[in-house]
Order: structure tokens, then sequence, then C-alpha cells
């Protein structure tokens, strides 16, 4: 028997077997298949199916509630720690913002670099680095010295800015994180770009 | 088949909001207004041993990610869809894992399965046996028209596909179903 090319017809079967389908629908298919044998075929196919997948295996509700309950309750208790975390850090580093902290790190570590590129220049062989935090009255430039001959190489990397910077701020003890801080502050009047190219790195950072 | 709510009963949408408020009443509501249709449904996509576990993570991320759900869609059709990726990946874990028990017909017609019942009659036992021999798509596709009487536009949410494509597995699955029959 070939299939029946009444697809509208075949489409409501599903919903006849269900019992679902009612009024003027249910006559139409209702008479559709009092005049097509391959419809009635499919229809006892699409009934037999329907009792062989309807039975509903018993689950456990009440577990699965409790499971549920406990995974949310895991859930809010780790969004409320990582919250908590966020909130000591801020106030640890009393400054206005993370991001803002943030921003002046990384100005920081980039002038730092740029000085002592140009100390070394200037002081070949002197056995003393500056100190890791470089504090400085004046903006810095990172251009060179007019008097210097200039140096067509990128000023040289900084192994000791490297370690602030590659190490981490919260690896610091919190005297340097203080000393830092107060430098920060300085810096942070001059910022007024926000290094958003950062910040998706930093949303991780907890 | 499913199990609508009763007249007076708190939709979904109304539920879940609940839920979001902190009202773990809620969440029993939803579980026993939609877990029957959901096992129902990871019954026929082939899991047994661990039917239960497969319903219960299903809720669990459900739940879990709860604010993802588009409140214009239906929490069952979400929920389905859930259970089927489920289903997918255990299946696709039990390939890799070497094959504890030989599979063989007879499983399937003899109703060994508690689930398929010492009151399977031979045409239901044939039945299944033909529906085990459907496509992972076909199979979803044909169970969600032919037991849970989702439209072509739901199913085609739960399996990723369009309406028409979905309209076209329910047709290949039938004729399948058909030639296996015949045979
Ligand atoms: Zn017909």
């Amino acid at each position: 028997m070939s299939d029946c090319t009444n697809l509208e017809m075949r489409d409501a079967l599903p919903d006849v077997a269900r019992g679902a389908l009612g009024g003027a629908s249910l006559v139409a298919v209702e008479s559709h298949l009092a005049t097509c044998a391959s419809c009635r075929a499919e229809l006892a196919i699409v009934r037999t199916a329907h009792a062989a997948l309807s039975r509903t295996p018993s689950v456990d509700t009440a577990r699965i509630v409790a499971a549920v309950a406990r995974s949310s309750a895991v859930r809010r208790d780790a969004t409320a720690a990582v919250a908590q975390a966020r909130r000591r850090r801020a106030s640890r580093f009393a400054t206005p913002t993370r991001r803002a902290w943030l921003a002046a790190a990384s100005v920081v570590a980039i002038v730092g670099a740029a000085i002592l590129g140009s100390t070394m220049d200037r002081e070949p062989g002197s056995g003393g680095l500056p100190p890791v935090v470089v504090q400085t009255d004046e903006p810095v430039r990172a251009a060179p010295d007019p008097l210097e001959p200039t140096d067509p190489t990128p000023p040289r990397s900084a192994p000791r800015v490297e370690l602030v910077m590659g190490g981490g701020v919260s690896d610091l003890a919190d005297a340097d994180l203080e000393s830092l801080l107060d430098v920060l502050d300085d810096v942070d009047a001059e910022l007024d770009v926000e290094p958003a190219v950062l910040l998706p790195v930093l949303e991780g950072d907890v | 088949m499913s199990e609508p709510r009763r007249d007076g009963e708190p939709s979904d949408a109304a539920l879940i909001a609940r839920w979001r408020g902190g009202d773990e009443r809620a969440a029993t509501i939803l579980v026993e207004r939609h877990a029957p249709a959901v096992s129902r449904f990871v019954a026929s996509m082939g899991e047994r041993g661990e039917l239960e576990e497969v319903v219960q993570d299903t809720f669990v991320r459900a739940f879990g990610s709860i604010d993802r759900f588009r409140e214009a869609s239906s929490l069952r059709t979400w929920l389905f869809s859930i259970a089927r990726n489920l289903c997918r990946d255990r299946a696709r874990a039990d390939r890799r894992a070497p094959p504890v028990v030989p599979i063989d017909e007879s499983h399937a017609l003899t109703g060994e399965d508690p689930l398929s019942t010492a009151v399977a009659t031979e045409t239901e036992a044939r039945l299944r046996a033909a529906i085990e021999g459907l496509t992972e798509t076909q199979r979803a596709v044909f169970t969600l028209r032919v037991t849970e009487g989702l439209s072509y536009r739901e199913i085609a949410d739960v399996v990723e596909t369009t309406e028409g494509a979905a309209r076209v597995h329910y047709h290949n699955a039938v004729r399948m179903v058909k030639e296996y029959l015949d045979e």
C-alpha cells in the first residue's frame, strides 16, 4: 500500500491517536479515514506507538526537587563567596574602584619600565637597581633625553617591573601594596583613559 | 501525552518567577508537572539503566540556567532539549566504552526491560524494536509528535532544526516504522 499524499491528514493522526483533536478538524479527518486505507493503517501504527511509548516510568520527584535545591544552594553560596571576596579585596585596596586601581597599576608598570630603561642607560654598571615601585613627583615621559644618543632599540625590559606585573598584585604583602597604592594615588589623578583591553582578563581574576 | 495544568494552577512562567524569588515550593510544582513527560521522553530515547539520573540532571541543569530560559518558548520544550542533549552525551560515552552487554534484538522483543513491562503486546514490542531502529533525530521527533503531541514548531526547537525539516523527519520515521513492520 502506497503512502497517502494528503500530508495534512497524516499530520493530524497523532492528535487523533491522543484524543486531542475535536470539532470540525476531527470530522474532516474521520471522513478522510473512511475513504483512505493507507491513513487507517498509519493511524493504527501511530495508536500502537502511542500506547507503547506513553507508559510513564516512575521517577522520584521528591529526590529530583532535593537535588535541584542542593544544586541551587551550592550556586548561591558560591556566588555569595565570590561577591564577598570581591568586596574584601576592594576594601583592602582602599581605592575608589578596582578598575581604577588596575588601570593605574598598568600605567605605573609601563612608566616604571621606561624609567628603568633610561636609568640603566645613564648608569651602566651601577649595581643598585631602582626599587620595584618607582615614585616620582613629575609626570614621566618615555621619550629619550635629547642630550643622550637616541637608542633605536625599544626600551630594555626591566626584570623587576615584570615581576610586579607577572606575579600578580595578589601575591604582594599588604605593606608592599600600601606603598604601591601611595604611588598609585598620585598617578590616579593623571589617569583619564580606561584600559578597557585589560578588563576582560581582570574580571575573571577573583 | 502531557500533564496539562489544572484550572487555577499557576503557569510555568509564574512558578519560575516565584522560584527565582526564593519560593522552593514552586520548584516542586514544576518538577511534578514536567517530570512524567521528561521521563517518558528519556525512556523513548533508549535510556534505561540510569533514566532517573538523566531526568534529575535535566532539572538540575534547567534550574541552574533558568536565567537563560526565554519565556517566549515553553519550559517543557526547553526541558526536552536539555534531556535530549544529556541522552546524546551518554550515548556518545557508551559508544566509546566497550559494550558490557551484547546488544541483541531479543532484548527488545522479549520485554526483559522492566520499563517495557510484561503487558507489552507483541505488536507493541515489534513497534518498540522498529523505533529503536530509527536515527536519534527521527526517534526524538517521532516520540515528541506521537507521545507528547508537540507541534513541528516545538519539535524543531528541541532538535534544533527547522519546522519543515522536523516534519520531514516525522514522515521519514513513520515510513521506516512501516517498513520494519512489513518485513
Ligand atoms: Zn490518507
